[in-house]
């Protein structure tokens, strides 16, 4: 196709062309971006009113949170929100990246072709779900198995394992085709010059992979955070802090709980309403951090790679650590370094023990282990020898594997046993009768399907667009990281934010009404950063030969990536149209305010009228219906099967370009 | 493109002044403790009435009456009564029922069948943290609510304080946000006391709750409509303005015996009985 005899004259055609594309991606990316800044300024706008009547710095110290009393004291919600995010990181990153490492480096093709959309179908399970099962397993669970530590269950553990849960796919996921887009050279030179495999996973795969795996932990920590029904069923809700502060089984508050809980009797325009806000605003702020924290680490680790150059505070760190090494030799440096670990795994043992014991006996307790667990991973695998090391961390990662896969089927199976009953054709074609206690859910299902292809249709070609776009022809300078960071930001906005901010705009200034539009805009802006994000990094990680080699054979940057870049990057842009497709399938909270109604006895006729959905309609059986609870989950089922359908066509395209360009 | 339809929709949305003859679409939004009743008056009267479409949401009282008085919901669902700056942006109110407030515990806990208003003002307050303190067994009373802003927990605290004055709620109740969670979450824990819309409570029929009296008043719909039972709140209605035509209609249907059979049917109770 390059090499015709018209090149000269094509040449010129295509330089033009590709001009023009160069604008087009950026007039999209733009519009992305625009409108998710629109979001970000409706939010601070609405804060506005109680900055002015608390002040800030009095709105985050405070300790009491009672808005129908004015007190407005934020504090223990955002310590909530900090300490079960954390937890849930703590919980899902070893687990998801285990199980990512498991999947990329050791699982037989087969068993990884059927395991990562197992994986995947956890995003796909509607978060109420995951609130429900929580309450009704997990909660009475940690009552039995820690009656000394809690009473009811309700605790900022549970949270910790829900959210972990729900983060799991995104982590697992993205890291996965973070790891497998390691160029294959790395591996073979770290294999030649005598490492064994688990060695080259530990010291050259995964640092290799860190800026992706890093991703991965932000799109996880996002869905943590901004994560409002699963948990707020399972944390207690109490707006105070733990005692002891590390104490996991107390009960806590995050601030996405307390936006959905007072959100919807909220006088619109009061001083509580703008209280919600500010406490968004707060959470978005807090993820920007985290953000900023972990490209840093990135940073740090990749400049051995890339050779990117430093920054200030890296120079700094570099300068102090050769003048410490330099007075005090490397060797005390080093034992400083692991003064520093032993400290900390130390600190962490103490926290756990201590809550189950009194304070003499939990430090010499953490002291034991500490000291136990020191001299297994440094003597005792050096005496192990590296072959049994890495038959040891083989065996842990099919660990993992197994552990998860249990989660999965313990999940999916309740529900598929619980539903089972309620599937029969009537209650697939037939109308809901009687307040939805009988009948059937068929325009649930149509308005679902009808939504998910109008998000699909908006969200998925702006969003692979413009992250191609970022990826491509932005660079790395300034402007495109923040337009990253906004759209990191975002991304762990509660889907409440966004069904207001639907509400507010498409619904009532645009005036649409309450409409499948309005919900299908709505959706689509909630999972634009996703796409986004995972777009970006999918064409970042396509190897600069295949762009060489192309350009090299005459062809233009648009052609490059077109025909070149996008198809090798299919993969991880399928993965991330399949997480975020997944998630606003079972999203409530974005479609509850903008396009759905309780009950509808007849199809409507155009995207302007209200529709009913699967998520809502489990939402309002689950929290007031009369409904049996096997028409609850054989409605949650009906949602599964098709999330499952989605994601085997998925797998399909997968499957077909990893055989392309593997 | 966006512009154009949204100028296509505000031409034909919300033109309903009201005759009955012409099809008439009536937006209703508001409470979900009063969805399950309008869930079923909108299916009896889209039978009775074919040329009236209603379009039924539940995102909440207050939503709901923001929506009525900004013009995207004709009618407003509300648990509770009108507040005052609702009155004001020109909400008027019309009660279609009643809702006892029920007491439950965890059937677990089958020593204790009664509490007085004190003890529940008590308990709720942390004053009494034990079951024991109060005729059951030795455990720590596990206290689960409503979350700040429901229409339910309002009405609840409102009666405690006018039975203790002094009443003030503690930090620590576990708060679920809605009455289905909060059933489940009572059935599930151990030694656990929560408040529901009586309604739900008694349509239920879940065993893994019990219903407690209240100063020796069994909870059924009789006492509340007798006056006996005395944690009851209103179910009301609004429209900005006086309500006329197609939803002036409606309003008085459900005031009407049929619409008052549904409101009973469901487990509230009826005004006009």
């Amino acid at each position: 196709m390059f090499a015709t005899g018209q090149q000269a004259l094509g040449k010129r055609r295509s330089a033009d062309s590709d001009r023009i594309i160069g604008w087009v991606l950026a007039a999209v990316a733009s519009l992305a971006v625009l409108t998710l800044v629109f979001i970000i300024l409706f939010i601070a706008e609405n804060s506005g009113k109680v900055i002015g009547e608390e002040g800030l710095w009095s709105f985050i110290t405070g300790g009491i949170w009672r808005p129908y009393q004015s007190e407005y004291g934020a504090s223990s919600l955002i310590t909530g929100t900090l300490l079960v995010t954390a937890g849930a990181v703590l919980f899902a990153f070893p687990l998801g990246l285990g199980l990512a490492v498991y999947l990329s480096e050791m699982a037989p093709v087969k068993v990884r072709r059927f395991l990562k959309p197992a994986v995947e179908l956890f995003a796909g399970i509607p978060s109420v779900v995951y609130g429900f099962l929580g309450l009704i397993l997990l909660v009475p669970m940690l009552a039995n198995l820690f009656s000394g530590q809690t009473t009811s269950g309700f605790c900022w553990l549970a949270g910790s394992m829900l959210l972990g849960v729900m983060a799991l796919p995104e982590i697992v996921s993205v890291s996965d085709d973070a790891l497998r887009s390691v160029p294959n050279t790395y591996r073979e030179a770290s294999l030649g010059l005598g490492a064994t495999k688990w060695e080259t996973v530990k010291k050259v795969i995964v640092p290799a992979a860190a800026p992706g795996i890093a991703a991965a932990a932000i799109l996880g920590i996002g869905r943590a955070i901004g994560e409002t029904m699963a948990v707020m069923m399972v944390t207690g809700n109490t707006a105070l802090l733990p005692e002891p502060l590390w104490n996991i089984f107390a009960t806590v508050r995050t601030l996405t709980a307390t936006i959905a809980m007072e959100m919807p009797e909220c006088v619109v325009g009061s001083t509580g309403y703008s209280a919600l806000f500010l406490l968004a605003l707060i959470l978005m702020v807090i993820i920007l951090f985290i953000n900023l924290a972990a490209r840093a680490l990135v940073a740090r680790s990749q400049r051995r790679f890339t050779g990117t150059p430093a920054g200030r505070f890296e120079i700094w760190y570099e300068k102090r650590t050769a003048q410490f090494m330099e007075v005090c030799g490397r060797h005390r440096l080093q034992l400083l370094r692991q003064a520093l670990k032993t400290a900390l795994v130390f600190v962490f043992l103490f926290f756990i023990v201590s809550l189950f014991a009194p304070f003499g006996e939990a430090v010499v307790l953490a002291a034991i282990v500490t000291a136990a667990l020191g001299l297994l991973l440094t003597d005792g695998v050096r005496r192990l020898g590296r072959r049994r090391v890495q038959t040891a961390a083989h065996c842990g990662m099919a660990a993992i594997a197994v552990f998860v896969m249990l989660l999965l089927t313990v999940i999916i199976g309740y529900v598929v046993i619980n539903g089972a009953p309620a599937l029969s054709w009537s209650f697939l074609t037939e109308f809901p009768r009687a307040g939805g206690t009988a009948g059937g859910i068929y325009p649930a299902i149509v308005g679902t399907l009808e939504l998910l292809a109008g998000t699909a249709l908006i969200a998925l070609p702006v969003g692979v667009l413009a992250g191609t776009y970022l990826a491509e022809y932005a660079g790395d300078g300034k402007i495109s990281r923040l337009i990253r960071d906004a759209v990191d930001v975002l991304n762990g906005t509660p889907s409440v934010v966004f069904g207001l901010f639907g509400l507010a705009a498409l619904v009532t200034w645009l005036g649409l009404g309450i409409s499948l539009l309005a919900g299908c805009v709505t959706l689509a802006l909630m999972v634009l950063p996703v796409i986004i994000r995972t777009t970006q990094e999918a064409v970042r990680q396509v190897p600069p030969e295949l762009r060489e080699a192309s350009r090299a054979l005459g062809a233009t940057k648009a052609q490059t990536v077109f025909h070149v870049v996008l198809p090798a990057a299919l993969s991880g842009i399928v993965t991330g149209a399949v997480l975020s497709l997944g998630r606003a399938a079972g999203e409530t909270a974005p479609i509850m305010f903008t396009a759905t109604v309780v009950i509808e006895s007849k199809l409507g006729n155009s995207i302007l009228d209200p529709v009913m959905a699967l998520p809502y309609h489990l939402y309002y059986l689950a929290s007031e219906g009369r409904a049996d609870p096997s028409m609850m989950y054989g409605t949650a089922l009906v949602l599964l099967i098709i999330v499952l359908g989605m994601f085997a066509v998925a797998t399909a395209i997968r499957i077909r370009s990893e055989r392309r360009s593997r | 493109m966006i512009a154009g339809v949204g100028v296509y929709a505000l031409t034909n949305h919300g033109n309903n002044d009201g005759s009955t003859d012409e099809s008439a679409e009536i937006v209703v939004n508001g409470s979900t403790t009063v969805a399950p009743i309008m869930t079923i008056v909108k299916e009896k009267y889209e039978a009775l009435y074919s040329s009236v479409t209603i379009q039924l949401n539940a995102t909440g009282s207050s939503t709901g009456a923001a929506a009525a008085i900004n013009g995207t919901a004709d009618l407003a669902m509300l648990s509770r009564d009108l507040k005052e700056s609702e009155i004001s942006d020109g909400l008027h109110s019309y009660t279609i029922g009643k809702d006892g407030i029920a007491i439950i515990v965890n059937s677990g806990v089958t020593d204790v069948s009664n509490l007085t208003m004190q003890q529940i003002a008590d308990i709720y307050a942390g004053k009494i943290t034990n079951w024991n303190e109060v005729g059951g067994a030795d455990a720590h009373i596990n206290l689960i609510g409503r979350e700040s802003n429901s229409g339910t927990r309002g009405a609840f605290e409102e009666l405690l304080t006018k039975a203790d004055s002094t009443f003030t709620v503690t930090s620590s109740m576990i708060e679920m946000n809605s009455n289905n969670a909060l059933l489940t979450a009572v059935g599930n824990t151990a030694n656990a006391i929560g408040y529901v819309s009586l309604g739900i409570a008694l349509t239920a029929g879940s065993s893994a709750v019990a219903i407690l009296d209240v100063g020796g008043v069994h909870a059924t719909v009789a006492n509340v409509v007798a006056g006996t039972y005395t944690l009851q709140r209103s179910l009301n209605l609004a429209t900005k303005g006086e309500a006329n035509g197609a939803v002036l209609d409606l309003i008085n249907w459900i005031l009407g015996t049929e619409g008052q059979k549904i409101v009973e049917d469901e487990g509230y109770i009826p005004i006009s009985s």
